[in-house]
């Protein structure tokens, strides 16, 4: 079962590498589309912690679906694979050292292009404040690393 | 008892009424569940947000799918699918592109018991005229659809009216080229005087779908605010006139399905959702008679 906000709780923990040390985050997010785009229909922006922003064009930032793990350059040409209504994506973030124990805001831009709809209305731009609708969003959640 | 449809125009939904909470997990199940409640029997679902393991047509969803049907009595009305042709930042599909995908969906739709898609085009303004070269598309994918026996219905929809020249064109194609593989989904929305986005009010009367009839194989039943309503019908929509579209649709002898979509402000409210379904459903139960 999914939880009623985008940013899910459960999920949300620092990661590790094969010498047990933090070597950054994940957080799930599930989507608000009534649809699966395809992941070239995605549109994948920064991950904001607190103040500290990851973008993707670093290779920081790779989106986990159905398994398989993405960069934003490698989305932006899958026309095959899709992102599962009822199924949360996994952002994974490198950071050495994971986030400090306690409170983080954690918020990740995310949205996507609607071929039915007016190209007037393809608002997506990660330069640019979110708009909040017609696939342009930047959910936000306060939670608890340990 | 066992369902057998009615001839005329009859009451199904859209699992797209859901879409608030089916990502929460809601199942197939949950919403047959409702809809043999409401004695709604014809599903719309849409390809890729209600199908296991879409764009692959898994044996198991095969299966779950035909049982869930026969246990609840529930008929294939509609597929909702999309010509996605904006599908990269850059550059747009070709037809031969768009015909693979269509072609995959319509030995999906096909396998699952669907005759009529809803098929959404891609846009190319604030009028949602489609591609230029949809006909080239359509023809193109055509054959296909006419091996898998299902129709492409484009969906004509708020801000377009039914006298905006676009769907005297579909019109004219299907005429032209004697199509089967082509055809109309109407959705209420066209009816409704409430204001656009941008604060325009357009809408077509009930009568202006009379000459499209031959030509509509499937309606959306688009509905956002009912209210109480003192005569026979129970409720009404506050826009969409339903008893005379209804009306219409029966006295000119239109069979087909007609199945809900609900777009209300607090469809992400569970008990909402499932009340505003239901007034709807006893609304058009109402009108019909059955």
């Amino acid at each position: 079962m999914l939880e009623k906000e985008m940013m899910q709780y459960r999920g949300f923990r620092n990661t590790f590498d094969e010498n047990g040390n933090p070597n950054g985050f994940e957080v799930r997010i599930r989507t608000n589309y009534y649809r699966a785009p395809y992941l070239s229909q995605l549109r994948v922006g920064r991950v904001i912690v607190d103040d500290e922003v990851f973008l993707t064009e670093t290779g920081d930032v790779t989106w986990v679906i159905q398994g398989k793990e993405y960069t934003a350059a490698e989305m932006a040409e899958d026309c095959e694979d899709v992102w599962p209504v009822q199924e949360a994506a996994i952002i994974r973030v490198r950071k050495p050292g994971g986030l400090s124990q306690g409170y983080h805001e954690v918020g990740v831009r995310w949205g996507y292009s609607c071929s039915y709809m007016p190209p007037s209305m393809e608002v997506f731009d990660d330069s640019k404040e979110p708009f909040g609708m017609y696939g342009d969003y930047l959910p936000k959640r306060k939670m608890l690393i340990v | 008892m066992k369902y057998v449809p009615e001839k005329g125009p009859k009451r199904g939904v859209s699992v797209y009424s859901y879409s608030s909470i089916w990502p929460l997990g809601l199942t197939l199940e949950d919403c047959f569940t409702e809809m043999q409640d409401m004695g709604a029997h014809g599903v719309e679902i849409l390809a890729n947000g209600h199908i296991d393991g879409y764009p692959n047509l898994t044996d198991a969803f095969l299966e779950k799918w035909h049982d869930l049907c026969e246990k609840y009595e529930i008929i294939p009305a509609e597929y909702g699918h999309w010509i996605d042709g904006r599908m990269w930042k850059d550059r747009m599909l070709t037809v031969d592109q768009c015909v693979r995908y269509l072609e995959r969906d319509f030995k999906m739709a096909h396998e699952l018991g669907f005759h009529c898609l809803r098929t959404k085009m891609t846009v190319i303004n604030d009028v949602l005229d489609p591609v230029e070269n949809w006909r080239d598309i359509i023809t193109a994918a055509s054959p296909a659809a006419e091996k898998y026996d299902v129709v492409m219905l484009p969906e004509i929809h708020m801000p377009t009216i039914l006298e905006q020249r676009m769907v005297q064109e579909f019109v004219e194609y299907i005429d032209k080229n004697n199509s089967k593989a082509f055809g109309l989904n109407i959705d209420f929305s066209v009816f409704s005087p409430r204001p656009n986005f941008d604060g325009s009010v357009r809408y077509s009367k009930p009568e202006a779908i009379i000459p499209y009839l031959p030509y509509v194989k499937c309606c959306h039943a688009k509905f956002t605010d009912m209210v109480p309503s003192d005569d026979k019908y129970m409720f009404q929509d506050k826009w969409i006139p339903y008893p005379e579209i209804l009306k219409v649709l029966q006295d000119n002898h239109w069979d087909g399905w007609m199945v809900a979509e609900y777009e209300g402000k607090d469809r992400a409210d569970e008990t909402a959702l499932s009340e505003a379904l239901h007034k709807h459903q006893i609304l058009m139960k109402n009108c019909l008679g059955y």
